[in-house]
């Protein structure tokens, strides 16, 4: 009885009370998702495992001899060996990666997956190949194991790239699709598309998170939605050159040579005079000398401030929390003293008539309970209205929104022993 | 039947210090007591007194004993002890307004399944059933007084505790309120009254003064 | 009111108002920070192919602070703004373009002498410097107010601003439209979380004020009935209490907007709160009144 007639004297101020809970506790959530996608976007690339020293490996041949060694088959492999070496080194991550387009027969994507969309190039569109079919330059990016994970991918739907099982020379590749594929192309879906002027059959396997970026060409923030992401084999030594040979002689000279142009992590307590000397060694041993270093300084620097700037934000985020849930805290307790002075009649009323004092604290806890399931029930019901999904998010918020209901019960309840326990003096003091 | 013993209080003034309120005093409410009235200057304490005996008030020196029995001067034991044979008339009537005359006087009965009859038994009793669906709002000031009478007599208590019961009314509405207490003292209900009025304490079977911290017997 | 009750009134207002302030100093920095992980950009931005005459001529389709940037060199953009001013712009030191041309914009590691730097033969004088700090994305580039730069013939620019590739698709149909999203902020969620807590802390600023309205009609009220029986008109009572918390509304907008002007001048953010606070002071206002009225009604009743 006591529940009905509470709410039915209080229920405005009960019901600012739950609207700013549940309010903050969205605010909470929004934060607490945040977070979680700052952790997810410092994995993804910048974390301290990316603070390396990066050097860009380049051949340097003039175009005579980058023809005769394409054509000579020891000196490739001479090429192969010298890659596959730097990749197996322990010092080193070969982090190899090329932008090649791929160009697909009927391709079923608009526009924005053309490989001069939101670039400085034209777009190209659809247009008719030497056989008459329709085909279209798509943005890919062929890279190797190390890349992969250099750059902390992951896939949202399907199944990662069994790198072991990668086999240029059977015609057929996975591959993974930026998210924006989605609806475009289905998973084990096969695209017809030429890779390095090689036509192979493409099996999606699987799409990548949304937002998936890398270091790429300078640029620190590359995103693959849009991109098809074409596998390296996992050695180039060990390749069935047969095999490949059938497809095209030429393709294992192009497949080398694209994968040399590569980027070298190190580790940052190897100078540059010791990584020379261990690619020299490399070099001896495999025949292959015609290369050149380049440090890359910016990628550190660009980097920590890109590390930066999602920590600014992180920081300008978290901040703004902290003083709505001050401000919060200080218009309920405003709000739980307006509350109070109303039920502190009815309080005395029923001690004066012979109840005691925590029975008389228990006739407002059924107003509290609902209150703090009407705020926990609306919280969880917007929560899942908003953009940003997250359970780990919703779960944070339901619980300091708990703790919450647990400080304001207690701050409650002793309001109202006080209450019971002080005397009200009438008259004038003597 | 109720009997305090060696009770003292002090209490503090707003200006800080301390002040002595009773000093061994010593109140029995006898079994051949009707009604007591308890006089004395304001701040004597005697609304204070009346809260020891109400049970509402748990610090103090001494005893409180109820049929022979020293009680256990905790709030959760005084509050069971005043649920069971104490009723409660307040100056200020201290009823609810955000619910009814009946409703109000239902409080006054412990949870139980006649509550309703019990509530109407009592309003009948005090000549106010026709006031059962109003609100406290719109009661004149004998009304709610009448109110809140019943709502102390409905659970049917052995001792009514009144602090100055008529202390906000007109000589005649007063007049009626004590004509109603003669009537429930004959029907078996004691009352202890806290009044500065000479005119009430005149009409009760004893009258105490509390004076230097002590109650002394008065004689008209 | 009494003493107490006002303070208590103003201390809510002032609440209110501080969050606003503060919410709006959080916006205001949020967007400069995306700025420059967007490398400037902070709409929608899309490559199109037209003349900078083509858009001038179409600015009234477009949206204040929209603007147009072309590549001249590496590192080296020349911007037009079609619409508005161009606010977000992380700064460091001096302050954004005017939209006088001749000024420039550039990062902490370019060489500037006596404020000025010479491009392609011409000086343009430095009225800022580019980057949230010193070390920024920001850090090698040069922005150049100068028309001249852009090319009479049609080229590819880039447009930037609010709903930038819808207006242009709108204003010139059937063109290419290539729209770019590829900034730091698209990392993480940050784009979708900040509208949210903005729109969640207005929220929580408006309940602010409308608490402090009801609460202090309420109050009024009660001096205000006591006034009434002493035989003072309604109106007059009313009046009377409205210009109390009229003025306590007054004191804590102008404290805000004090405080505001206070951060535009340390910070370089270019920060206007003018019409929330004065929205807030209303709301204030307006329900205080409100109930005081629908309270009053009761009195001859």
């Amino acid at each position: 009885m006591e529940l009905l007639n509470d709410l039915r004297s209080n229920w405005a101020i009960i019901v600012a009370k739950i609207v700013l809970l549940v309010l903050l506790a969205l605010c909470w959530y929004n934060v607490a998702s945040f977070t979680q996608s700052t952790s997810q976007a410092v994995a993804q690339g910048l974390s301290a495992d990316a603070d390396v020293d990066l050097y860009t490996v380049i051949d340097d041949l003039a175009p005579d001899a980058f023809e005769a060694i394409r054509r000579d088959q020891a000196a490739l492999d001479g090429v192969a060996s010298f890659v596959d070496r730097i990749d197996d080194d322990p010092g080193f991550d070969f982090i190899s990666s090329y932008d090649q387009p791929v160009t697909v027969q009927d391709f079923r994507g608009d526009d924005r997956f053309d490989v001069g969309y939101g670039t400085e190039y034209t777009l190209k569109g659809k247009y008719q190949d030497e056989s008459g079919r329709t085909v279209q330059d798509i943005k890919s990016i062929q890279l190797n194991e190390t890349a992969y994970e250099f750059a902390g991918l992951s896939v949202q739907d399907g199944k990662p790239i069994e790198w072991d099982g990668v086999d240029w020379g059977s015609g057929r590749i996975p591959v993974l699709l930026g998210n924006e594929y989605r609806g475009v192309y289905e998973l084990g879906e096969r695209l017809t598309g030429a890779v390095i002027l090689q036509e192979q059959e493409l099996e999606v396997v699987g799409f990548l998170e949304p937002d998936s970026a890398l270091y790429f060409r300078s640029e620190a923030n590359h995103y693959l939605d849009d991109t098809v992401l074409v596998p390296y084999p996992p050695t180039l030594a060990g390749l069935d050159r047969a095999a490949l040979d059938r497809l095209d002689p030429e393709l294992f000279g192009r497949l080398v040579f694209q994968v040399l142009n590569a980027d070298l992590a190190v580790d940052r307590s190897l100078d540059l005079g010791g990584v020379v000397a261990r690619l020299d060694e490399i070099g001896d041993d495999t025949g292959f000398r015609s290369y050149t270093l380049l440090g890359v300084p910016t990628y550190l620097v660009q980097l920590s401030l890109v590390r930066q700037l999602i920590q600014d934000n992180l920081v300008l985020v978290t901040a703004l929390l902290v003083v709505l849930t001050a401000g919060v805290g200080i218009i309920t307790a405003f709000l739980h003293r307006l509350l109070h002075n109303r039920r502190a009649p009815v309080a005395r009323v029923h001690h004066l008539l012979g109840r005691s004092p925590d029975a008389t604290n228990r006739l407002f806890r059924a107003s509290r309970l609902t209150e703090y399931t009407a705020a926990l029930g609306l919280f969880l019901a917007t929560s899942a209205l908003l953009p940003n999904d997250s359970a780990t998010a919703r779960l944070g918020a339901s619980t300091v929104l708990l703790l919450w209901c647990v400080v304001d019960d207690a701050v409650s309840r002793r309001a109202v022993r006080v209450e019971l326990t002080t005397q009200r003096r009438r008259g004038t003091p003597r | 039947m109720i009997v305090l013993r060696d009770v003292s209080k002090t209490i503090t003034e707003p200006d800080g210090s301390t002040r002595a309120l009773f000093d061994r005093l010593d109140f029995d409410l006898r079994e051949d007591d009707r009604s007591v009235a308890i006089t004395g200057r304001s701040g004597s304490g005697k609304s204070t007194l009346l809260r020891i005996l109400a049970g509402l008030d748990t610090d103090f020196g001494g005893t409180y004993e109820h049929n022979g029995h020293v009680l256990e001067r905790t709030p959760r034991r005084m509050a069971a002890h005043r649920l069971r044979h104490i009723g409660i008339v307040t100056q200020d009537h201290s009823l609810l307004s955000d619910r009814s005359v009946l409703d109000n006087v239902r409080l006054g009965v412990p949870a139980r399944a006649d509550s309703a009859d019990r509530a109407c038994e009592a309003l009948d009793a005090v000549g106010i059933s026709h006031l059962a669906g109003k609100r406290p709002r719109r009661l004149s000031g004998g009304e709610a007084q009448r109110v809140a009478i019943a709502r102390a007599i409905a659970k049917r208590p052995t001792v009514v505790l009144a602090d100055e019961p008529t202390g906000a009314l007109d000589e005649t509405t007063e007049d009626d309120v004590l004509a109603l207490f003669d009537r429930l003292q004959q029907a078996g209900t004691k009352f202890v009254i806290v009044t500065h009025s000479e005119r009430v304490a005149q009409r009760c079977g004893r009258r105490l003064q509390l004076q230097h911290e002590q109650l002394i017997a008065r004689d008209y | 009111m009494t003493k107490q009750q006002i303070t208590a009134i103003a201390g809510l207002l002032l609440l209110a108002m501080l969050l606003t302030v503060l919410i709006g100093v959080f916006d205001a920095r949020r967007r400069v920070i995306a700025a420059e992980g967007n490398d400037l950009r902070t709409g929608q931005s899309a490559w199109v192919t037209a003349t900078l005459d083509d858009l001038e001529r179409a600015r009234s389709a477009f949206e204040p602070g929209t603007k147009v940037f072309v590549e001249l060199e590496d590192g080296v953009r020349a911007v037009a703004i079609l619409s508005g001013q161009w606010t977000d712009v992380p700064l460091h030191d001096g302050h954004a373009l005017t939209g006088r041309p001749g000024e420039a914009l550039v990062g902490a590691a370019v060489d500037v002498r006596d404020e000025d730097i010479t491009v392609g033969g011409k000086t343009y004088n430095v009225v800022g410097r580019l980057g949230v700090r010193g070390d920024s994305l920001l850090s090698d580039d040069v922005v150049l107010a100068d028309p001249s730069r852009f090319s009479a013939s049609p080229q590819r620019l880039l447009l930037d601003g609010p709903s930038s590739a819808r207006h242009y698709s709108a204003a010139f149909p059937g063109r290419s439209v290539e729209i770019i999203d590829d900034g730091t902020n698209r990392r993480t969620n940050v784009d979708a979380v900040s509208p949210i807590l903005v729109a969640l802390g207005s929220l929580v600023v408006v309940l602010i004020a409308v608490v402090a309205g009801l609460q202090a009609g309420r109050w009024e009220l009660r001096t205000a009935a006591v006034r009434f029986t002493t035989g003072i008109r309604p109106l007059t009572t009313l009046r009377s209490a409205a210009i109390r918390v009229g003025v306590i509304s007054i004191a804590a907008s102008t404290t805000a907007l004090a405080g505001a002007a206070v951060v535009r001048q340390t910070t370089i953010l270019d920060l206007d709160v003018t019409t929330a606070v004065v929205a807030v002071g209303t709301v204030v206002l307006a329900v205080s009144v409100t109930s005081l009225w629908q309270g009053s009604r009761r009195w001859n009743s």
